[in-house]
């Protein structure tokens, strides 16, 4: 993937009066990435707006309704103890949101900077602490966040960490091959001669340049962090009950009543898939739009 | 009638990224759709036409022949039976390929564990000397599955063994033989036990799957049990691949008089259970137990032909105070959340209403045990409507100086069926009276652990027992015992009673104080108990006399007396 200054044109260094423009160019040539986006966006304002969208107490147990049927009063069907399955999907995006967006920042930040450093000092200090990458890669992913959450307990704040520490290594490797990429340019051999100092060539001039990789670096974490939040959560160890986690709606009972009540593991998966594959899509289309190489792909 | 001696008396595609990823999602949701709208129903399958098991009062004559295809949802790494992880599973390591000293009768009906009659096995003859001494006759001529000759000085090794530290025996199997004090060979076919102290489920305890007699020589010549079977059993060990399949082939030389019936014992193993249950609806697995009829019916529907029997299970659903410290070293605040809890909601959640509201101690059916069924539906926190009990529980923690409520935990184990059901359950009710628990789910070794330490608040249990009451009583309510003591259930009292109904040996007597120990710990609110679900048990229709532990396992308790209707069975149970 290569940043460009091309790319800039759409955040802002075009005409201010032109960008409402663009952004329906962009919507008309990426409909998959508008409909994706399109996705995000209603799930975030279900998340926001839960308490009243929702049509019940998602943690409130009706024993006169267990299992029942997708039906007018419960749109989505209930679940082994009464509970609206609609409610605790809506309440689910939530938490799968809140988890995604502060692992992000969690480790896109983390990331960046590591990958800042490690870019553009190189020698002694990149070598070492790509190697640290090196050792961290070597763990999977999910037994790494595993490896967290034994150590912190079970809870929201602790699986925002894990998910978010876990995904600073790979971030930090592609921020770090973006830097490399910039530092030989032209512009920053000038802002060296004019006598800008390191920090201010870090901060002033390549992190403006790679802002569209870390973007992209962002939604594309997001997909997993939220995958991630669900996997823990269907092993037991992430959001603990009675929370709606997705991932710990799709586990438990709802394998039980697999064959008597699958609306309980088909809706929270259903959105599980939806909000991974609609930031993986829009990655891919913020992607595409800042690489003019594959602009017009 | 010699009443000194009850035992005696009474004994299982070039395609881009992107192209794929759109074409996958469009399959995935049109999938989805479909799922959702052909689903449009309760799960409400219909029982089966048989109604009861066939194996109960069948006139069939047992057949030679076939091999029984069992799945388990987990595989071990250690086949040694003092030490497996199996003996907190099914117990196939044990009861297919070991014997034991004295084993129980295992009838299909009536229900094995009202009497839990003690029969010979390994021990031809048995007698108990006095309160705390056994004798058994060893039987002559059986051999191991390796050719050793069995004797006493096998038996006294095998339950010495248990108490040597090195060994690290599984906690479970120690809790059952913990009241041996001393095994001696007496001569080279008779074994003299010598316990602790006296107890009427002694040789109940000895009975149950864990008290497995090895091979000394075998294990003294360097033998390694945690890799090899080498057992008495009516089955031995053909082959073993940890999470993938073992085979239990036909002891030839088996002490049993006519042998097993069963050529052998096909496990698969690390079976989701989702797909144990369709395995069940397709014939390709012989026995499932269902923890209710909600899971049993669209299997049932799907396999009609298939024989289902409803029980209780072994054990009373409730939850355990840490009285070591506040608040629930306060009694008033324990009987709150005794009374809070609605126990009829909570089987009507957990077991759809067909559970049994028990005690804290016995399972409801072994009658005269357990306080009357009638009595227990008037006593305070049992009694409906709730409402009158949620203002006495209020009343209560005011009196203790929490009318505002408290924040507190409710641990459980997350591998134990239904304890994550039942502590949503009770989570839900507490707060009702202005307790916020937080729930913290555990695997099974962290919850042991956990209960054996002062380090939570509350836990919900799945203990108490149809067979064998005195031993949980003696774990959980005891001041000396492993879940007692290092909770601060601490009695003097209690412990009276506990220890004369172990010295009881009259069947009614000992029931009467049993019903004396549950009204006590009701008082005392050691526990609060909720209910015992009613557990739905499974199996084809050319299976017969399979006897089940009674829990959420498919165990085989009776492996040798298990048989097949040839005719019945399918072509893939007559070869392995």
């Amino acid at each position: 993937m290569v940043a460009s200054h091309e790319s800039l044109a759409i955040f802002g260094a075009g005409e201010r009066r032109d960008r409402p423009l663009r952004v329906f160019v962009w919507l008309q040539r990426k409909p998959v990435g508008a409909v994706s986006m399109g996705i995000i966006v209603v799930l975030a304002l279900a998340a926001v707006f839960a308490g009243r969208i929702a049509p019940y107490d998602p943690l409130a147990q009706e024993y006169s309704a267990v299992l029942e049927a997708p039906s007018r009063h419960h749109v989505m069907g209930t679940d082994n103890l009464g509970r609206d399955i609609l409610s605790r999907v809506i309440y689910g995006a939530r938490i799968s949101l809140a988890v995604g967006v502060v692992a992000v920042l969690i480790g896109t930040s983390l990331g960046t900077t590591i990958g800042v450093l490690s870019g553009f000092f190189g020698g002694a200090l990149d070598l070492i602490i790509q190697r640290v990458m090196d050792a961290w890669l070597a763990f999977p992913l999910i037994i790494f966040a595993l490896g967290v959450l034994a150590a912190l307990g079970p809870g929201l704040p602790q699986t925002m960490l894990a998910v978010g520490v876990v995904s600073i290594p790979t971030t930090s490797r592609v921020i770090r091959g973006s830097v490399l990429a910039e530092k030989q340019r032209v512009y920053i051999e000038a802002a060296r001669a004019i006598g800008a100092g390191h920090l201010r060539i870090m901060l002033r001039h390549i992190v403006p340049n790679i802002a569209a990789t870390v973007i992209v670096l962002a939604s594309l974490t997001l997909a997993r962090a939220v995958l991630t939040e669900a996997t823990l959560s269907f092993l037991g160890v992430g959001v603990p009950p009675p929370n709606p986690a997705w991932g710990s709606m799709l586990s438990g009972k709802a394998r039980d009543y697999m064959l008597s009540a699958p609306w309980m593991a088909i809706w929270p998966g259903i959105f599980i898939s939806l909000t991974v594959l609609s930031w993986n899509l829009l990655g891919d289309a913020v992607r595409d739009l800042l690489d003019p190489r594959l602009r017009n792909a | 009638m010699d009443r000194r001696n009850f035992w005696t008396q009474h004994s299982p595609a070039p395609v881009s990224r992107r192209a794929l990823i759109h074409r996958m999602s469009a399959g995935g949701v049109g999938l989805a759709a479909a799922g959702i709208l052909g689903c449009g129903r309760s799960g409400s399958g219909k029982q089966t036409a048989a109604g009861a098991s066939g194996s109960a009062g069948t006139t069939l004559q047992p057949q030679k022949g076939g091999y029984l295809q069992h799945m388990l949802p987990y595989s071990v790494a250690n086949l040694d039976p003092a030490t497996t992880e199996d003996a907190t599973g099914y117990g196939f390591v044990e009861t297919d390929w070991y014997d034991l000293l004295v084993r129980i009768q295992y009838t299909p009906n009536p229900d094995w564990r009202i009497l839990n009659k003690v029969i010979p096995s390994l021990a031809e003859r048995f007698e108990q000397v006095d309160k705390t001494t056994y004798t058994f006759s060893v039987r002559q001529g059986v051999k191991f599955h390796n050719g050793d000759a069995l004797s006493a000085q096998d038996v006294v090794y095998s339950y010495s063994r248990i108490k040597d530290p090195a060994l690290k025996p599984n906690p479970s199997v120690v809790r059952y033989l913990d009241n041996i004090d001393k095994a001696e060979a007496t001569d080279p076919y008779t074994v003299r036990l010598t316990t602790k102290r006296p107890d009427a489920d002694f040789l109940a305890n000895i009975s149950y799957r864990y008290a497995c007699i090895v091979s000394k020589r075998f294990v003294e010549n360097g033998g390694d049990l945690t890799k090899t079977v080498v057992g008495t059993g009516p089955f031995k060990l053909s082959s073993y691949q940890r999470d993938s399949t073992a085979l239990a082939v036909r002891n030839p030389d088996s002490w049993l008089p006519s042998g097993s019936y069963l050529d052998g014992i096909k496990l698969v193993l690390k079976v989701d259970d989702s797909t144990m249950s369709a395995a069940f609806a397709t014939g390709d697995v012989d026995i499932l137990i269902r923890h209710d009829r909600k899971q049993a019916d669209p299997i049932l529907k799907a396999n009609p032909k298939a024989l289902t029997q409803n029980a209780p299970a072994d054990q009373v659903y409730g939850v355990t105070f840490n009285q070591t410290k506040p608040p629930f070293s306060d009694l008033r605040v324990r009987q709150a959340v005794h009374l809070a809890i609605d126990r009829q909601a909570a089987d009507q959640a957990t077991n759809f209403g067909e559970g049994v509201i028990c005690g804290p101690l016995v399972v409801v059916g072994k009658t005269g045990w357990h306080i009357p069924v009638d009595e227990m539906l008037k006593l305070p926190g049992y009694r409906q409507p709730k409402a009158q009990d949620v203002t006495e529980a209020k009343r209560l923690l005011a009196g203790a100086g929490f009318a505002s409520g408290f924040k507190t935990t409710l641990g459980f184990s997350s591998a134990t069926e239904s304890q994550s059901a039942y502590a949503e359950v009770v989570q839900a009710q507490l707060k009702q009276i202005g307790i916020d628990a937080s729930l913290q789910p555990w695997d099974n070794a962290t919850y042991t652990q956990h209960r054996a330490k002062p380090d939570h608040d509350m836990v919900i249990v799945s203990e108490g027992s149809f067979s064998s009451p005195g031993s949980v009583a003696y774990a959980s309510f005891y001041s000396s015992g492993v879940f007692a003591k290092p909770t601060g259930v601490n009695d003097p009292d209690l412990d009276k009673l506990i220890d004369s109904q172990a010295v009881e040996f009259d069947f009614d007597k000992r029931g009467t104080i049993f019903q004396q120990i549950e009204r006590w710990i009701l008082d005392k609110a050691y526990k609060a108990p909720i209910s015992t679900p009613k557990l739905v048990r499974l199996n084809q229709p050319w299976v017969h006399d399979w006897v089940d532990s009674k829990n959420n396992r498919a165990t085989v308790m009776n492996p040798d007396a298990v048989w097949m209707s040839a005719d019945q069975a399918p072509a893939s149970r007559r070869q392995v």
